[in-house]
Order: C-alpha cells, then structure tokens, then sequence
C-alpha cells in the first residue's frame, strides 16, 4: 500500500473501525484514540501491509489496543471480585414483563436494562452503545410512556 | 459527584414512579457493562475474561445483558467523529489535513490539528500481531484474501440456564446431564486445543442431535484446523439449528468454511447478506468480497 492510498483506507474503513473501537472500550474519546493509532500504525507498516489484509488486520490491532487499555485499567482498578459471590439478593427494580412488551424495539429495552437494571445514567449509557445522550433520553422517555399506557390499561382490565 | 439521580430530570422522575421503578443504582458486586462489552468483542486479557466467564455463571442479569449487548448494532462513527480522528492522526501521517470528502471541504486548520495531535496518546506504539493464518498449501489467488481474513473462534455461549440454577446457591436441583456434557466437551475449545475440541463436541453430538451448540462449536474448531469440508458440514447443520440470534454467526462461520473449500458461489449470498448488515463481521465481508471482485492479473504458466 502505497501513501496515496492511505486517506482512501481511512475513509473506507474508519467509520466501522471507530465503532469496533467503541465497542470493545465504550469510550468515545478511548476509542478515537486507539482508532487513530491503529490508522497511524497501518501508515507506518504501510510498506509491508496489503491491501487485501484490511480491514482485519486494523481490527486487530484495535482489539489488541483495546486490550493493553483493560489491563492497565485492571491494574488501576482491579475488577470486583465476583467469583463466588452470591447474586444480589435484591429484588430486580425493573418488572422483567415490562421489558417484554411487544412494541418495544432493541434500542428501548437496551436502555431500559442498562438504566433501571443496571443503574447507568444516560451519560453512561451512550458511551456502551454508541449512542447520542439525547438519544438515550429519547428511548428512555418513549418506553417510559409506552410502559405507563399499557400499566393503566392493565390496570382497566384487571378492575372487575 | 454525578449520581445517576442527577440525570434522572423531572419528567422520566414522573414516569418511572408511575410505573413504580426507584431510581437507578449500579448493582454491587456485578460487572460494568463496558466491560461486558469488551468481553463480547474478547477485548479483555484472558484473567479478566475468567473473571467475566465465573461471574456470568452466577448472575442473570448480567447474562441477559450480555445477550443483548452481543446483539446490539453499535453505529458507525459520524462524519464529524471521522474528520476529527483525521485531524488527529494526520500530521503523523504527513498527509494534509485539509480534505474533500463527498463533495464537503473539511477545513481543518493546521493549527488546530497540530493541537490534537499534541494530545498524549495512551498506547505505546507496538507492532501489531499479524491476523491468525492457518498454515496450508498455496491457494490460488482468488482465495489467498481468506487467508488473510481474521478467522477468530466464536466466544463460547451457553444455555446457561441450568448452569446458573445449579451454581445459585439457594438452589438443590443440579443441571441437566447434557448441560454438563456440553460444558465439559467446551473446555478444550477454551484453551485453543481445537483438535480435542472437535473430538469431544462430536461425541456430544452423537448423543445430543439437536444441539445446536455441539454442532457449532465443534464446526469452528475444525475451521481452526483447516479441515474445511468437516467444518462446513458441521457449521450447515448448525446453521438449520440455529436460534434467531445466532443465524447470522452461524452464516458467518459457515461461509468462511465453504471459502476455504474454494466454494465462492456457495459462500457469496452470506459474505453479502454480512456486508450489508452493519454486523461486526461487515467489514471483513465487504473486504473479502472486494478483492473477490478485483480483477486478477495473468498468471504465469509453466
């Protein structure tokens, strides 16, 4: 691969390469960094790289990015120690039923998991799924809405 | 200090004492979804995923989470997010940081993008590992790209059901026999020791026909070996088998089989179906159908 073709294999593949990123970090700002990297290490290597060897070859030196990241967040933070503890006995805030309705679709009960099952706010909830704040909120809202409705008609025809 | 209560505003506060739901709290003891995240991608060091592996064994909702976190499309970054990254990385990369990109001048100033590129990265720069290649025999051309394709085992997923009911301490009744059976055949394949793998998942699959997991599992593991027929084989019966959610895994897996097998028309109709869906294995697809398309140059004959 030569230096001209560089910015046509950044425009082709960075797009899903950020997402990737994203998704084995869910950071934006992290993610954009080892996307980066992974794009400046390519240029480098660009003499000895194919171009039939993309797009694996950056995904694969995003996931290994991805993966030096947790271990120095492991380091810093160990992970809780869950191995042998019980589940939290705490009932589940979150009706598992609701979660089923029918017109929700995956965006909703993603939100509404992470949320109310999870604890997440809505900043944290558009860094895991890439999301935008405001859409969160919006799903949020809707399935909230759609759950009240369906609550109260419930509600109607349990009355006797 | 941000507490989930400051993002719960005034309306969803109405909303969920409607439904009766009380305010967020992140549960204790379990695993962030960030990190759930990272572990559906193998994104963690291998202790951290045991970690994630034993935890995931005893909490459902963290199971349940995981599942629809594997499902779930995250989106492509938006043009700003590309320009910006661009902005970052192109000084580095001695490439102008001014570009025209589908018909829109991205102005980026150099000033600007000299102060991004100052920003400290957090990796070290290192040299990448090189995608994992099966040794085998020269290939003709065509097919040289799937050499080249990252083939990584499947993540294991188990019906974790009665796993989970035999791991939860309040409970009596132990898993059903073939759960056991299936976990057991499993942990070769854990450890990357695909040839006994294969071995044990097809002793499970004599005994368990319908077990979509057997089947699968037991496929990719002879794609680690590169014993392409077997594993296609294996990986179309796992595929007639295979619940919504795993159809598309199971498609994936099945056309790098058949490619391996120099079965491009059989391979195509998954290897596009991957490309259009916005799936983690869309840019291989596309990449591998890209050079499919290429036109080849002569070659010699002797």
């Amino acid at each position: 691969m030569n230096a001209g073709e560089f910015e046509s294999v950044y425009r082709e593949y960075a797009p899903a390469l950020i997402g990737y990123a994203r998704r084995c970090v869910g950071r934006f700002d992290v993610a954009e960094e080892i996307a980066g990297e992974a794009f400046l290490e390519l240029y480098r290597n660009r003499e000895s790289i194919r171009r039939e060897q993309l797009p694996a070859w950056l995904f694969t030196v995003v996931r290994n990015r991805a993966i030096d990241y947790w271990r120095r967040q492991r380091r810093e933070a160990p992970l809780p120690s869950a191995a042998g503890e019980l589940p939290d006995p705490a009932p589940a805030p979150m009706d598992e039923g609701l979660l089923n309705h029918p017109e929700l679709n995956q965006a909703h009960r993603l939100c509404l998991t992470l949320r109310y099952v999870h604890g997440m706010s809505r900043e944290e909830i558009a860094e895991v799924t890439g999301l935008r704040e405001a859409q969160v909120k919006g799903y949020l809202r809707y399935a909230l809405e759609l759950l009240r409705k369906a609550l109260a008609v419930r509600k109607d025809e349990d009355r006797p | 200090m941000k507490t989930p209560d400051n993002h719960w505003d005034e309306q969803e506060r109405r909303l969920a004492a409607e439904l009766g739901l009380r305010p967020p709290r992140p549960r204790p003891g379990c695993i962030r979804p960030d990190r759930l995240m990272a572990f559906s991608e193998r994104a963690l060091d291998e202790p951290a995923q045991r970690e994630v592996e034993e935890h995931l064994a005893t909490c459902p909702e963290c199971a349940s989470l995981l599942t629809q976190l594997r499902e779930w499309e995250t989106p492509a970054a938006t043009a700003e997010e590309v320009a910006a990254v661009w902005a970052r990385i192109a000084p580095r990369a001695h490439q102008p940081a001014r570009v025209a990109w589908r018909g829109r001048m991205w102005w980026l100033a150099a000033a600007a993008a000299a102060g991004l590129a100052a920003i400290p990265l957090l990796m070290a720069p290192a040299p990448p590992e090189a995608p994992r290649m099966v040794g085998r025999a020269p290939s003709p051309p065509a097919i040289r790209v799937v050499e080249m394709s990252m083939t990584e085992p499947a993540p294991v997923r188990l019906p974790l059901d009665g796993l989970l009911v035999w791991r939860n301490h309040r409970a009596a009744a132990a898993p059903p026999p073939e759960t056991l059976e299936l976990a057991a055949a499993l942990e070769p394949y854990r450890k990357g020791d695909f040839a006994a793998a294969a071995e044990r998942l097809a002793a499970v699959s004599a005994s368990q026909p319908d077990s979509y997991e057997a089947l699968f599992y037991r496929g990719v593991s002879l794609l680690m070996l590169d014993r392409a027929p077997e594993a296609a084989a294996s990986l179309a019966q796992a595929q007639a088998l295979a619940p919504d959610s795993q159809k598309r895994e199971a498609a994936w897996y099945l056309a790098l089989a058949q490619l391996r097998e120099h079965k491009v028309a059989a391979a195509r109709p998954a290897l596009e179906a991957a490309c259009q869906s916005g799936s983690r294995f869309a840019p291989t697809a596309c990449g591998i159908l890209r050079h499919l398309a290429a036109p080849r140059a002569p070659t010699s004959t002797r």
